[in-house]
């Protein structure tokens, strides 16, 4: 699931070797911004099919938050 | 009372002396007291409005969870308010509503000290209850303390009701808190009276006369104006972080650096910092979130809604709309050239391609701030044009330096080499200084400096009226 | 707490050593700046005969140098540009401190001298000398919010910093070059480069119909107080006019009325107002850089008629 994350990420913000941990947040990718945070929720709704209410979405800090709510969606 | 009058000092340290001996069950009643003085010694009519509006928004807040309709038209009334409060305090004239027969003089009941800040905590509020992310206040006097609280009545920072209502009940007033508090309101007086108050001639001169001045000139006067307004407002939000600390209260940082930010969307990130979090949360956000299926449309739409509505916030009229169309479009470059800019970054030296970018910011900065300063479309257009004609002086004197001097005697180029000299100085070594000033133990050196500052070179009164005009 | 306490015992004993020592250095080098002319006219005695007094047109206008050469006495310019009748009230007290009273003091008094729109009080000029009692009720009453500060050290220099600071160096370079003649020994200051600044046709621009003169009770007040220290000290004054441009007199709609308030105050003290209104030279632009003030030429000419004016009219002389 980390990789098929790491795909969206990689399209969203343009770099094909990005790499992606848990532990990773917004300030360590200079591409992930305020202006480009919904953009990149939206790729990872339509990439697993899920919807995020907003307060979730406002509630992400790192790429560990990200993976934990999309494995509850998925359930 | 301005922040920089020798009655606030008094009053001032009145207010910290009595709320730091009482104990501490008073301290909140006395901290509202001393606001209510502040505010009502400004107008009473303020003071009305503030205790009004906090009155009205605590009740509100307790019978809106689920209710939509209630939501909504409290929101419609915050922001009537806020808009009514720019239309009238935008032109100093009186107003008149004519309501069939019956007229009211508006001026003096919408002049209302703080209420376009206080009117966004509002609006944060009831929408963070509405959504279940905080509680309703149980007390309407803490609510009212939040909103009249007289260290960021004036111009912010905006703060939520969760990063203010629970200091009231621990604040422990430590020596650090009061001497750090201290070191604050010094450095905001020294940006305030030794940069911003210098500088404020030049920028009056450049703007306000219908003078063709070089392009140079016109240049110097426009970058000068932005450097103003920073020092102006971030000396501002100093003392008034100093003031809240000394009152053991600790409110959100306003600005970090702004001038030194190497793309506009950075700049964003740090001035009027409690602003933008607002409009970031409460308008962009949002808006982004309905719409983002759209992805990159919902970012420029998100950009053009926030910024509309932020020029709206700052004033109304067709300048404040231009400086909102400049950002909309800085903006909407960087996002589109993200990618590029972050390759051509790498590609190049960083420090050299930093200072280009700081450097180009700031113009775009400087430029957007044209409209915001100018009094009319015509004459920020005006201003423009003449950057863009006859750049360099013929007369390097009469042509660039007395104007930007107000005069051209050897005094007034003597004046104005300090007042550019000390804030480059400034700029230069501002994290520096901010570093010393946020020192919780008392530093002599900080200490004497500004006030050495303050007395040989501070502004105390504005001898605008030694300056030679004949009429 | 032992040591912050003792740190802002340092600081503030530092301030205020500060504070006392920078008020003596600034008192000092500005007594030594003969540029000023109230630090010169101390300093230096000027003992003139006639004393040509008033804001910038007589500053710029009379030529002490050629006012001798008809009248054969020594004058001095004592006037200071922007000054209203307050500025020259003092400054006249400060000349007759050090120096024998003159013969005669030409004042020049215009409509505009009467308005507080024009020209003002120059607190600043005056910081060196705060605590003499005339000055200090002098500055209480034209400048209050200045009048608070100056029991704190300093604060009488610091509040107008940017007036004072260029001077107290210039003052401080005077010391160590010995220099004891100021820029403008007679006190006139040469309208060399001025030419024409267009402020008469703003101003047309401004009050198309004219511009109603207010008469200021303050300037009244000081007008009397500077023909009352002349009389005590036998001083004849003159007050007197230099032509105003004659088109600009168009845009004056009240000027007989004040003028006639100026020559009762006048005649109450038994002196002269003497208007220059009828010289050739009020027709054309070309002397003139604004309404009031002239160019070079037109000062010369000025000078000239004013020194035959002097010669024939006060001391008799063919």
């Amino acid at each position: 699931m980390l990789e098929q994350l790491q795909n969206v990420f990689r399209t969203v913000f343009q770099d094909d070797n990005l790499i992606i941990s848990e532990t990773i947040t917004a300030n360590d990718i200079k591409m992930w911004d305020s202006l480009m945070h919904l953009e990149l929720i939206a790729s990872i709704e339509s990439e697993f099919n899920i919807v995020f209410s907003f307060n979730e979405v406002m509630g992400l800090n790192n790429v560990g938050d990200l993976l934990h709510l999309i494995q509850t969606k998925k359930k | 009372m301005s922040f920089n009058s020798p009655l606030f000092f008094l009053f001032l340290f009145a207010v910290i002396f009595i709320h730091f001996v009482l104990s501490q069950k008073y301290r909140s009643a006395f901290l509202l007291f001393a606001s209510f003085i502040f505010i009502g010694y400004y107008n009473l009519a303020s003071l009305v409005t503030v205790i009004s509006f906090s009155v009205f928004n605590y009740l509100i807040a307790k019978k809106i969870i689920g209710n939509r309709m209630l939501y909504v038209a409290s929101l419609i009334i915050n922001s009537i308010a806020i808009v009514l409060f720019n239309y009238f305090n935008l032109s100093n004239q009186d107003h008149y509503f004519h309501i069939s027969s019956i007229s009211f003089n508006v001026q003096s009941f919408v002049v209302a000290l703080g209420l376009s800040f206080y009117s966004l905590q509002n609006i944060a509020y009831l929408t963070e209850v509405y959504f279940k992310r905080l509680q309703p206040e149980t007390s309407i006097s803490n609510y009212t303390l939040y909103n009249s609280f007289f260290p960021k009545i004036i111009s912010g920072p905006i703060l939520l009701p969760n990063e203010f209502i629970p200091q009231i009940n621990i604040n422990a007033i430590t020596k650090e808190k009061l001497i750090g508090g201290f070191h604050l309101i010094l450095l905001g007086l020294v940006k305030k009276m030794v940069i911003a108050d210098r500088l404020a001639p030049s920028v009056h001169s450049i703007f306000d006369y219908p003078d063709n001045y070089n392009g140079l000139t016109t240049l110097t006067g426009i970058y000068i104006f932005t450097i103003q307004l920073y020092f102006d407002f971030s000396g501002y939000t100093n003392m008034a972080l100093g003031i809240a600390k000394m009152l053991g209260y600790d409110l959100k940082e306003n600005f970090n650096m702004p001038l030194r930010s190497t793309s506009v969307s950075e700049f964003w990130r740090r001035w009027h910092i409690s602003l933008i979090s607002w409009f970031t949360n409460y308008i962009y956000y949002p808006v982004v979130y309905r719409l983002r299926k759209s992805k990159k449309i919902a970012a420029l739409a998100g950009i053009f809604i926030t910024f509309l509505i932020s020029g709206i916030w700052h004033g109304i009229g067709f300048t404040f709309l231009a400086w909102a169309s400049c950002h909309i479009i800085y903006l909407s470059f960087e996002l589109l050239t993200k990618r590029f800019r972050l390759n051509l970054s790498e590609r190049f030296n960083n420090s050299v391609y930093k200072t280009i970018s700081v450097f180009i910011v700031f113009n775009a900065v400087c430029f957007s701030n044209i409209f915001f300063r100018s009094q009319s479309m015509d004459q920020a257009l005006r201003l423009i044009q003449n950057i863009f004609s006859n750049f360099i002086p013929y007369n390097w004197l009469s042509e660039f330096i007395a104007p930007l001097a107000i005069g051209g005697h050897q005094m007034d180029q003597f004046n104005l080499m300090i007042s550019l000299f000390i804030p480059i100085i400034f700029l230069l070594f501002e994290r520096k200084i901010n570093k010393i000033a946020n020192q919780e133990k008392f530093n002599i050196s900080f200490v004497v400096t500004s006030l050495l500052m303050i007395l040989l070179f501070g502004i105390f009164a504005s001898g605008s009226r030694f300056i030679y005009m004949q009429f | 707490m032992k040591s912050t306490l003792f740190k802002i015992i340092v600081s503030l004993l530092i301030i205020w050593l500060s504070a006392i020592g920078l008020n003596q250095l600034y008192d000092f080098a500005l007594a030594q700046n003969c540029n000023i002319k109230t630090s010169y006219i101390q300093k230096q005695k000027i003992d003139a005969d006639i004393l040509i007094h008033g804001p910038c047109e007589p500053l710029w206008m009379i030529y002490p140098k050629v006012l001798d050469s008809y009248t054969g006495v020594k004058s001095y310019n004592l006037a200071l540009s922007h000054s209203d009748f307050a500025d020259n009230y003092l400054h006249l007290y400060l000349y007759l401190k050090n120096n024998k009273p003159p013969q005669y003091l030409f004042l020049y008094v215009t409509c505009e001298s009467m308005d507080y729109k024009y020209n003002t009080f120059h607190t600043y000029r005056f910081s060196q000398y705060v605590g003499d009692t005339v000055i200090n009720s002098v500055l209480k009453e034209n400048d209050s919010e200045y009048y608070k500060w100056i029991k704190i050290p300093f604060m009488k220099y610091a509040y107008y910093s940017n007036n004072i600071n260029f001077d107290v160096l210039q003052g401080l370079k005077h010391y160590y070059t010995h220099k004891t003649s100021p820029l403008f020994a007679d006190g006139y200051e040469p309208p060399y480069q001025r030419v024409w600044d267009n402020h008469f046709d703003n101003f047309i621009q401004l009050y198309p119909k004219g511009y109603e003169f207010q008469w200021g009770l303050v300037r009244e007040k000081y007008l009397r107080k500077i023909l009352e220290l002349s009389k005590s000290k036998g001083i004849k004054v003159i007050l007197y006019e230099s032509p105003v441009l004659q088109e600009a007199l168009n845009y004056q709609p009240n000027r007989s009325e004040i003028v006639s308030k100026i020559r009762a105050i006048a005649s109450e003290y038994g002196v002269n107002y003497i208007q220059f209104q009828n010289m050739e030279m009020a027709k054309h632009r070309r002397y003139y850089t604004s309404a009031l003030n002239t160019s070079m030429e037109g000062a010369q000419i000025f000078t000239d008629s004013l020194g035959k004016y002097i010669k024939m009219e006060l001391l008799n002389k063919k």
